[in-house]
């Protein structure tokens, strides 16, 4: 591996890292709002039909944010051809899908 | 009733983070045995609730350290195809074993976790110098213990991924990070530096959950108003346990907890009788 390419994988590298770190620190804010807003609702004995969308909506934020950041990083790898590391972003992501198809069987 | 158990769940969520992040645990090693010994709640409903808070505390923890290089995403990335692995199958069986059995298993590995946390030694590993090359998953970081950046090798693959799915599966049938079982693994045994493998595991036991909680969701697992109170406690706990856990260091905290989770095991080993 030439030192330019080397330096230029490094930068790609950071670049997502830290794009990765926005997603993450975006969804819990996004996550704490909701619950924080649906939970108090519930403690007042405001309508349920109010509060439980919220807090369901708070839980379900939570969750779809570290599949976000595996999403964007299948795209980050792509973006940079790093052709090896997208497959295996790819993998996690249809691991995933298997859970969420599992979960369907479930209901 | 209801609001006080709200409460009293907020609370151990506070402690839960506290204790996690001081010990670099998720936290749910607490948070279970407060719900399913404290507020009896079954099993599942207390391992549901401690995933959700693991999810909230990896994307806290992963947003606050990213731009360090201390993450390996790469690293990261490969593990989770196991731990997510692990955990769609830990998910899978938990939802076929009973209270009891899980509370059992519960016992165990809370034991095997208090050794090693006894055990866990800051292994430093051989690092090179910057110019190194780290191999295709390695990295470079700056080190504040050395002063300057170094670079370090994976070393034995197969060995890293395995611990990674055993971690994932625990972390499936318990509600628990599984980083306890990750982190001492890949520094030991993998070369990897203690503050990258911490860093490296918060990112992977948000994803390793993800990987579980929908299948205790859609079986109605999830007990919103108390899984909101835990995550909003966790969240703050872990908080304001990362700003004083970089200056307390106390060795004696992790001999106490130690201890406590030995008696957490116990009371599980009880509790499944």
């Amino acid at each position: 591996m030439s030192h330019l390419s080397e330096s230029h994988d490094a930068r790609t590298l950071d670049r997502l890292e830290l794009i990765l770190g926005r997603i993450l620190g975006g969804g819990v804010f996004l996550a704490t709002v909701l619950l924080a807003v649906g939970l108090m609702l519930w403690a007042f004995r405001v309508e349920y039909a109010v509060s439980l969308p919220l807090l369901h909506a708070g839980l379900i934020a939570l969750i779809v944010t570290p599949v976000l950041r595996v999403i964007v990083s299948v795209v980050g790898f792509a973006l940079a051809r790093d052709w090896f590391f997208t497959l295996v972003t790819l993998a996690v992501l249809a691991v995933l899908g298997g859970t969420f198809w599992a979960a369907m069987l479930q209901r | 009733m209801t609001a006080l158990s709200v409460l009293f769940v907020m609370g151990g969520g506070v402690v839960a983070g506290v204790l996690g992040a001081l010990l670099g645990l998720g936290g749910g090693v607490f948070l279970v045995p407060l719900l399913t010994l404290g507020l009896g709640l079954p099993f599942r409903h207390a391992a549901a609730i401690s995933l959700l808070a693991v999810i909230a505390t990896s994307s806290m923890v992963t947003a606050g350290s990213a731009g360090r290089r201390l993450i390996n995403v790469r690293l990261g990335m490969v593990l989770e195809i196991a731990t997510t692995l692990g955990g769609l199958a830990g998910g899978l069986t938990a939802l076929t074993l009973s209270h009891q059995t899980l509370s059992t298993l519960f016992g165990i590995v809370t034991v095997l976790i208090a050794i090693v946390m006894l055990h866990q030694r800051n292994e430093l590993v051989a690092v090179l110098d910057e110019a190194a090359d780290p191999g295709w998953l390695g990295g470079r970081f700056y080190s504040y213990e050395r002063g300057r950046h170094v670079t370090y090798r994976i070393k034995r693959m197969p060995v890293a991924l395995g611990m990674s799915f055993l971690a994932g599966n625990v972390s499936g049938l318990l509600g628990i990070g599984g980083g306890i079982l990750k982190v001492p693994a890949l520094n030991v045994w993998c070369g990897v530096p203690m503050r990258v493998a911490a860093a490296t595991s918060s990112l992977m036991i948000g994803v390793t959950a993800v990987a579980t909680v929908p299948l205790y969701y859609a079986h109605g697992d999830v007990v919103p108003h108390l899984a909101a109170a835990a995550v909003l406690g966790v969240l703050a706990g872990s908080r304001a346990g990362l700003w004083v856990g970089d200056r307390a260091r106390a060795k004696w905290l992790k001999v106490l907890l130690a201890c406590v989770l030995l008696a957490v095991s116990i009371l599980m080993f009880v509790e499944a009788r």
